[in-house]
């Protein structure tokens, strides 16, 4: 009795989605591109304006990250001001899924089946991707510039995805080489947080290793986030007779083991993560983190002879609240790589048409030099290598390519 | 040898923080018979409070120090007053989800105000750590060691040998007993949560300099401490000293001989079967519930 009346709501259930999704079929018609000069049909965009998404955290323990959204929109806001994007404006939904992958997949469902937003735009978090991957290929959502370095998004290409970071397997590489080629380092210690992020950095410096004659990982070492003492680790690293530390953690870690490590009279070289190397490293670390040296594939606030670094600055102020700071600067590079192939997508875009367009995108200058393909979805290979020196990162190298 | 020995110091000081934690938690479940989940979020409020002073107003270490006690002691007695009293009369558990809830009220409101980036915190003494034939122990490590001893001694003395401390214990087992006896129970309660979010100051601003100081920070110590109370036995104030320190070494160990990965696995399996073992922890002494 029980199962035939579950059967029989299953069966009205089914029956009246199929009835709604025929109705909707028939009122959407495919966003296929259509003939020259024919209006776009593609979702989130009309006659006046062209809608687009974004989520990250805005609140929560994460909510630093959250200006990086702001500094999209407040990118959208300085377009709107010049007239928007051939006479349509940008909107941007702002989502906060305060980090959490679970909210991800109700804010992303909302903004794709609710709000109809034409492509994802800068979003934050290797988790909170992860969670909504499958439902947006599905949708065939164009992610442009998805802001985390974990490579897997595009592994194999996925032909919705473009990436905003360099990989974090290429970051590591990029400071082995430095290590091996510079400081004639050849014993290595990996020093990471144990997940994506961490193990792409750990994968990353072992690949480095296959190719470098002579170099060698001592000491591999995972820590948990809530691990409040890391002295065992440092001690380990030293036992092992690392040359220099590769950190692949949190700016708070990464100072903890910095610290923990001086005290111990134990002084590799360290080399950080971009996401380690933080503006408060070197007061974390009370002075021991100087000399460090970190890895970095864009400009940044101090190097204001960038075009994008230069139009942030200037105009900063009169779209942002608070700021200036690099988060925001990222945020506002994204939203200008996705207004260029906005453009180059033609008056009446589609998103099969943004996509081609995304990778036409070859030697474009944003806070890096961008390279996008049909072959290729990951946009940046290599990065320079900074010092820190004092309270500030010094570029001491050239760029260095990571995808070797 | 100086390896082994290295982890020991190591762990001993981590364990240290553990313990000095796990000593706020015991002396609130002595004189409330409740777990404060809150006690970490208080200790973070505070130590905020201090660096506030200390890196925004330029505050002198020491009166800085003195003020976050002071405050602490008004914070507490405001919590008790506004929160708690009003729930004096009701279940256990009760008051503990009130405390919980305090917790995260408190932990937002903080990341509001301060921002979620990590800062540093002064160290009371700083400097370089002694050394002595290969080996590192850093001088805020024994100052924490000093003042967990003393805290230790000053709360068994007032609970053993005052009249106040005797009136805390006695309205902890029984409250309506305790009214009969003439013992006002609204103060006493009132005291209890005071000397607690004292006792959470002095911890928050000893632990900050070795972790940090975040919205979070106390939040991983904070489990830790749990932890380390539950396996020195929760109505025991050495005990819980003991359980943080045994707890530290232990995490040390692993992570140096064993698995840097699975430090707390291993370490949180041997507590439990500590506890299978002694359910009351090592030092306490069997829980008489009187019904």
């Amino acid at each position: 009795m029980k199962w035939r009346s579950g059967f029989g709501i299953c069966a009205s259930v089914l029956a009246l989605s199929l009835l709604l999704t025929a109705c909707g079929g028939g009122a959407t018609p495919a966003s296929s591109p259509g003939p020259a000069g024919a209006k776009s049909t593609a979702p989130g965009v009309s006659d006046k304006e062209i809608v687009i998404g974004t989520f990250g955290p805005l609140t929560g323990p994460a909510a630093g990250w959250g200006d990086t959204l702001r500094g999209l929109a407040a990118y959208a806001d300085f377009i709107n001001e010049q007239g928007g994007v051939n006479g349509r404006k940008l909107r941007v939904i702002i989502e906060d899924d305060q980090y959490q992958p679970s909210k991800t997949v109700g804010a992303v469902k909302k903004m794709v089946e609710q709000d109809k937003v034409f492509a994802l735009v800068n979003v934050i978090g290797t988790s909170n991707l992860t969670a909504v991957q499958d439902y947006l290929v599905q949708n065939k959502v164009p992610v442009i510039l998805y802001s985390t370095g974990s490579r897997k998004f595009q592994e194999p290409i996925n032909p919705y995805f473009f990436a905003g970071l360099m990989p974090y397997e290429d970051e590591a590489k990029v400071l082995m080489r430095f290590g091996n080629d510079t400081l004639k380092v050849k014993k290595y210690a990996v020093f990471y947080q144990n997940d994506d992020f961490g193990k792409g950095g750990l994968g990353g410096a072992k690949e480095a290793v296959a190719k470098i004659p002579g170099a060698q990982i001592v000491a591999e070492v995972a820590y948990n986030p809530a691990d409040v003492d890391v002295s065992a680790y440092a001690l380990k690293m030293k036992e092992a007779g690392a040359e220099a530390v590769l950190i692949w953690g949190t700016v708070k870690h990464g100072a903890l083991v910095i610290k923990e490590a001086k005290k111990i009279g134990f002084q590799p070289k360290w080399l950080l993560s971009g996401v380690t190397a933080g503006f408060q490293l070197a007061e974390l670390t009370d002075g021991a983190g100087e000399g460090a040296y970190t890895v970095a594939s864009t400009a940044t606030l101090t190097d204001t002879e960038n075009v994008v670094v230069k139009e942030y600055l200037a105009n900063q102020a009169k779209y942002l609240k608070n700021g200036p700071n690099s988060t925001q600067l990222g945020g506002w590079s994204a939203g200008r790589i996705f207004v260029e192939a906005l453009k180059r997508a033609g008056p009446e875009p589609t998103r099969e048409q943004l996509i081609k367009a995304m990778e036409t995108l070859k030697d474009y200058q944003g806070l890096a030099l961008v390279n996008y393909s049909d072959k290729d979805h990951i946009g940046t290979r290599k990065a320079f290598v900074r010092q820190l020196q004092g309270n500030t990162y010094v570029k001491v190298t050239d760029l260095i390519d990571g995808s070797y | 040898m100086a390896i082994l020995l290295q982890n020991l110091l190591g762990g001993l000081s981590a364990g240290a923080l553990y313990g000095l934690a796990a000593l706020g938690l015991t002396a609130v479940f002595q004189t409330t018979g409740m777990v404060n989940f809150a006690q970490g979020d208080m200790a973070m409020v505070c130590t905020f409070v201090g660096f506030t002073l200390l890196s925004y107003m330029k505050v002198p270490y020491g009166l800085s120090l003195l003020l976050v006690l002071a405050f602490a002691l008004g914070f507490g007695s405001l919590l008790e007053r506004g929160l708690m009293r009003p729930l004096m009369r009701q279940p256990h558990v009760s008051q503990i989800m009130v405390t919980l809830g305090l917790a995260m009220i408190l932990n937002g409101i903080a990341g509001q105000i301060w921002g979620f980036e990590p800062h540093a915190f002064k160290a009371p003494l700083g400097g370089d750590p002694y050394r002595f034939v290969g080996l590192a122990l850093s001088k805020d490590s024994l100052l924490i060691f000093g003042i967990s001893a003393l805290i230790v001694l000053s709360l068994f003395l007032f609970f053993k040998f005052t009249l106040a401390g005797t009136a805390l214990r006695a309205t902890a087992q029984n409250a309506t007993a305790a009214k009969l006896m003439g013992i006002p129970i609204g103060m006493a309660f009132n005291m209890s949560w005071a000397v607690a979010a004292v006792l959470s100051a002095t911890a928050g601003v000893l632990i900050a300099p070795s972790t940090t100081l975040d919205p979070n920070f106390m939040a991983e110590v904070g489990i830790k401490a749990f932890a380390g109370a539950i396996l020195g036995g929760f109505s025991s104030l050495p005990g819980a000293v003991l359980g943080g320190l045994f707890l530290g070494v232990l995490e040390s160990l692993v992570a140096g001989y064993i698995s840097t990965e699975l430090k707390s696995v291993f370490s949180f399996s041997l507590i439990l079967l500590v506890l299978v073992v002694r359910p009351y922890g090592l030092l306490g002494s069997p829980a008489r519930k009187k019904v």
